[in-house]
């Protein structure tokens, strides 16, 4: 379970990302957030694996507060969360198996295990034919398909995924919302930020909408709109 | 079986980025092979003085120069006083005819050298054989203050205190040299750790976020100094095991009386002390660019 408690979040530049926040997230739930440019949700998905540390405010995982993690143990943390980020952050150097599996091999898993587990994730997103391949050499949506499968790759507990369907093409994006939430029914938490308004229509999950830092709406079978009163 | 795995992959990392390091690599390696050589050479250097010494140190005999005249009870007096003094093994009286016969007889074939001679030059003499050489400074101080029939005193010691302080000078400036190039050679290897720290940001980057340990990702840059360094040792071993042998062969017939030391084992434990110097210097400059670029 994920809790904040009026947990804020400013940046060393001023600017106040985060402002008040609390919210708690059931294990096995299914989250949307939404928001305009610049809401913050970004920033949400940073602090809970802790890229970012609140400035007030806690926020606590599986029961453990975060803030309080000595260094040591955020390595323990982040292994069990899988991010999906918004640049992708690939290596150019790696082919998109050896990208994959690195995020294996960096946690000391065993080759073997590398090689299946990495093959595995790869299939699922449908780029195993594009394994030798480097980033470079693949379109973004591809891309992106790619650091799907290593958020993946570690079978994580909470997958946190920032616009994971922006460069996809609709009948891409519905293929991996459909594997996303076939991950989610076996259990993993599941927090998306987006802006695709189609697919959070479509799958009828939590939405919770930013607005300026603050959580301004958040319902249980939520379609995207900002407004407060529909 | 864990550790193995991991060991596989820093060691596999370390190489890749050893060899992708080029150039820098190559700088770090040679700057360990100058200070690793140099170091060995004091090395030898000072374990042949030591050696030198050592030979000297072992005959601590004395011989005592009589004076030209001097009256029978004057000798008994100095014999008797010898006898008393316990650190002395044993003595023995060698009169100036036996001390020609002697000389004679190491000269051998150029002998012809003493026939041109009128009268023997040499004087009589009591030769000591001294238990242990840290006693010989006072009592050659007393028998020299008391015995005005003694004219000279001569002892191997005298020279071996000559060559110890010379070691010691020569180990003082040997250490600063050490010191120094040893300092150079950690900063340059850990220039080199730096820039490949640097080249592999955005993998150190990822490798954080996706939840590897800071030893993880510490350990294939550690292994990378190491590699630097024992390449290195490798180096400055296999240029001390071919000029050393040159050396001693071309200063052999200038200094006949030097016993150059040779010992395969003697060798083999400079041998060691260089490759752990490399490594230990690989070690300790990889440390400080990991502590101080990594920040994990
Ligand atoms: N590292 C940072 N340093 C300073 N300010 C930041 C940093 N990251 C984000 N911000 C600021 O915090 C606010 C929230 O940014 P955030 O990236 O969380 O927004 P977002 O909702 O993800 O936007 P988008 O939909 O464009 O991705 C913005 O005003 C942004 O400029
Ligand atoms: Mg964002």
């Amino acid at each position: 379970m994920i809790q904040m408690y009026n947990m804020s979040k400013v940046y060393s530049n001023g600017v106040r990302a985060l402002d008040n926040l609390s919210i708690e997230i059931e294990r096995g739930d299914f989250v949307f957030l939404i928001g305009s440019s610049g809401a913050g949700k970004s920033t949400f998905l940073k602090m809970i694996f802790r890229e970012e540390l609140p400035t007030e405010g806690h926020v606590i995982i599986d029961g453990r507060n975060i803030e309080r993690l000595s260094d040591s143990k955020v390595p323990y943390l982040r292994r069990n969360i899988g991010v999906v980020f918004q640049d992708f952050k690939l290596l150019k150097s790696k082919t998109v198996y050896e990208n994959v599996a690195f995020a294996m091999r960096v946690i000391g898993m065993k080759g073997s295990i590398v090689d299946r587990q990495t093959k595995n994730v790869l299939d699922m997103v449908g780029l195993l034919h594009k394994a030798r391949m480097y980033p470079e050499q693949i379109s973004g949506g591809e891309q992106q398909r790619v650091c799907i499968a290593r958020a993946l790759v570690n079978d994580p507990g909470i997958l946190l995924t920032d616009e994971p369907t922006g460069n996809l093409d609709p009948d891409i994006s519905k293929d991996i919302m459909n594997m996303l939430k076939k991950i989610n029914l076996r259990g993993t938490t599941v927090i998306m930020a987006t802006h695709d308004k189609n697919i959070v229509d479509t799958m009828r999950e939590r939405v919770v909408v930013l607005k300026e830092g603050r959580i301004i709406k958040d319902t249980e079978r939520g379609l995207y709109s900002y407004e407060v009163n529909e | 079986m864990k550790l193995m795995n991991d060991l596989n992959y820093y060691i596999k990392e370390a190489f890749v980025s050893f060899f992708r390091g080029g150039l820098m690599s190559f700088t770090s390696i040679t700057t360990i092979t100058i200070s690793l050589a140099i170091f060995g050479m004091i090395l030898i250097f000072s374990m042949n003085l030591k050696e030198f010494a050592g030979i000297l140190e072992s005959q601590v005999d004395v011989t005592i120069y009589l004076v030209e005249d001097y009256s029978e009870d004057k000798l008994q007096e100095l014999k008797d006083f010898i006898i008393d003094i316990p650190e002395i093994q044993s003595s023995v009286f060698v009169s100036k005819a036996e001390a020609l016969e002697k000389l004679r007889k190491e000269l051998n074939e150029e002998d012809f050298l003493l026939n041109a001679l009128e009268t023997n030059p040499l004087p009589d003499s009591i030769e000591l054989k001294i238990k242990s050489s840290l006693s010989v400074h006072d009592i050659i101080k007393k028998l020299r203050s008391k015995f005005l029939i003694i004219d000279d005193i001569f002892y191997g010691q005298e020279i071996v205190e000559k060559v110890n302080r010379f070691t010691q000078v020569l180990r003082i400036m040997g250490t600063i040299l050490v010191v120094l190039l040893g300092l150079a050679s950690m900063f340059i290897v850990s220039n080199t750790i730096k820039l490949t720290v640097y080249a592999r940001r955005e993998e150190i980057e990822i490798m954080k976020l996706v939840g590897a340990t800071n030893s993880f990702i510490r350990w294939p840059f550690i292994f990378e100094g190491i590699l630097q360094g024992a390449f290195g040792g490798v180096m400055a071993i296999i240029i001390i095991m071919i000029t050393y042998p040159q050396i001693i062969d071309n200063l052999k017939s200038m200094l006949p009386f030097m016993p150059f030391v040779s010992r395969k084992a003697d060798l083999f434990l400079l041998y060691g002390k260089l490759l752990f110097s490399g490594v230990f210097l690989g070690v300790i400059g990889s440390l400080i660019s990991v502590r101080k670029f990594l920040d994990v």
